[in-house]
């Protein structure tokens, strides 16, 4: 399904009713965040509620609208489509601006990565992806669950990529953060091989499909963390504290991504400045579907 | 709460009895238009002030309300709803918020018990704390640039999994705030923005974003605000196209 024209477009979100907006907001918490990383909203407080990463550790699992912490975004569509129209972001705090939040669409993650131990920890995966199936576009994050110690640590994983191939590796050395806070996106920075906000993929690989295990490098001392598994779908730069920042995704950058259903919905964001702590955001996500 | 064409709405009625406010109150749309549907077409905003500027306006449609709380009260307080939702009646996109019919002190935690929109009774907001700002009209439930890390606004969070509210049981606050506040359940349409002093801004709700916001009948349209600065007797004009079929 999908639409056929403008005209085809405008008649089923005003005549049949088929559109829904859902304005969400987050508060980042007692930390102070550092420009130039990128961090994981989904873990803060707000609405929707914070992502806790709840499951057995280790071991794969799927997130969807149903999973209470993504944007609620009305239900499942098919057989028709459903596609993001605009999007929008404001914050009153000087500090939260410039920066930039992209949306994905959280599809599973491995919960409990133990940032402590250096020896390959090995992941389950009796829950496999169940959007973007193949893998194709599928990146990876590491997100801190837990404060990481303060040891220095490099990150390595073992993953199958989007055409089913076993036993790819991160094709540079990438770096944690030392000293990590809930929930810095720890490889994501601008210290020596950091990679944000998404783990760089193996050479010709353009997704993931599993992941088999992570490597820590030393253990760091502390902490917990979760493997993302996410579909990137868009992005809003926040530019001026008080000004809503809009994007219109027909005509202005026309891509109407697809929301597929299920699909848990969050917010990474990179702060171009130093973001003082309980930096509150505000913003909407408008879809239409035919 | 703003003097000015619409007249100002305060929120009078019987205290905690949930009540709707009339289409002629708010921001005019014209006149039912039903089985035609009504959207919004365009909408352009300016003020002649330099403070308060850039600020953002949030467009809603307040569908109900609840007067008078105590904000004073560490009593639950619980709501009567004699009225339902007139408008979106199962509450899905329907989101709340507190706002003050006078000036209060702040600071206290608070928490709302509602039925969502799939007619779910006993759900239970994460507790908030009210902001500080103290005055009338302010949304006590929105954030400020405090250090408090429970000041989440504008709407009031909801239970995990619920995309909307129904109605309103009860609301509690944990310690006494000072003053009086209305809980409103309104369904948010659009935005816009006021940049700076003396520039009026157009959006058209097709072309410079798709959306077109529909307008239902009865509804009563209004905006809510979140200035950079104080908007204390500072005047805001605006236009608004609706277009119908």
């Amino acid at each position: 399904m999908g639409f056929s024209s403008q005209d085809d477009l405008i008649s089923k979100i005003t005549t049949s009713g088929k559109i829904w907006r859902t304005d969400w907001n987050k508060i980042t918490g007692a930390a102070a965040y550092t420009a130039g990383r990128w961090y994981d909203l989904s873990q803060l407080n707000g609405f929707p509620v914070a992502n806790t990463y709840a499951g057995t550790a280790l071991n794969a699992t799927v997130a969807s609208e149903s999973s209470g912490f993504g944007l609620p975004h009305n239900g499942n569509v098919t057989p028709d489509t459903k596609h993001l129209l605009n999007i929008g972001a404001v914050s009153a705090v000087a500090t939260a601006v410039p920066g930039t939040l992209m949306l994905v669409d959280l599809l599973l993650y491995y919960p409990g990565i133990n940032m402590n131990v250096a020896t390959a920890q090995t992941l389950v995966n009796t829950n496999t992806l169940t959007r973007y199936t193949s893998g194709a576009g599928v990146r990876a994050f590491l997100a801190i669950t837990a404060t990481a110690g303060a040891t220095a640590h490099n990150i390595s994983l073992s993953y199958t990529n989007q055409a089913g191939t076993a036993g790819r590796t991160l094709p540079v050395t990438v770096s944690g953060t030392a000293s990590a806070i809930v929930p810095h996106i720890t490889h994501a920075g601008i210290a020596a091989n950091n990679y944000g906000p998404f783990l760089p993929l193996g050479s010709g690989d353009t997704g993931i499909r599993s992941v088999q295990s992570l490597q820590l490098s030393a253990a760091s001392g502390a902490g917990t963390a979760a493997l993302v598994l996410a579909k990137p779908l868009t992005s809003i730069p926040i530019t001026t504290a008080s000004v809503y920042a809009e994007r219109d995704l027909l005509n202005q950058l026309p891509s109407m991504p697809q929301v597929q259903d299920g699909a848990c919905l969050t917010w990474i964001y990179f702060p171009g400045a130093a973001t003082g702590a309980n930096t509150s955001f505000f913003g909407h996500v408008e879809q239409g579907w035919g | 709460m703003a003097t000015g064409n619409p007249s100002p709405n305060y929120y009078a009625s019987a205290p905690l009895v949930s009540a709707v406010l009339e289409a002629k109150d708010g921001i005019f749309h014209g006149s039912n238009t039903a089985p035609d549907a009504k959207n919004l077409a365009s909408l352009l905003v300016q003020s002649s002030s330099s403070t308060g500027v850039p600020v953002t306006l949030i467009l809603c449609d307040y569908l109900l309300y609840y007067p008078f709380i105590d904000m004073d009260s560490t009593d639950q307080q619980d709501l009567t709803n004699t009225t339902p939702l007139p408008r979106y009646e199962s509450g899905a996109g329907v989101r709340a918020f507190l706002v003050a019919q006078g000036n209060y002190v702040g600071g206290a935690d608070f928490f709302i018990t509602y039925t969502n929109q799939d007619g779910v009774t006993g759900r239970v907001s994460p507790t908030i704390n009210s902001n500080t700002a103290t005055f009338t009209a302010t949304l006590v439930s929105s954030s400020d640039t405090s250090s408090i890390d429970k000041r989440i606004g504008p709407f009031i969070p909801l239970q995990s999994g619920d995309s909307g509210i129904r109605s309103v049981q009860s609301i509690t606050f944990l310690s006494s705030n000072g003053g009086i506040a209305a809980l409103v359940l309104a369904k948010t349409l659009g935005q816009h923005i006021i940049r700076e002093q003396a520039s009026p801004n157009e959006k058209n709700f097709i072309k410079d974003i798709m959306s077109a916001p529909r307008v239902r009948d009865g509804a009563f349209l209004n905006f809510l605000a979140l200035p950079s600065g104080s908007l204390q007797s500072v005047a805001i004009t605006g236009l608004a196209d609706f277009v119908w079929g």
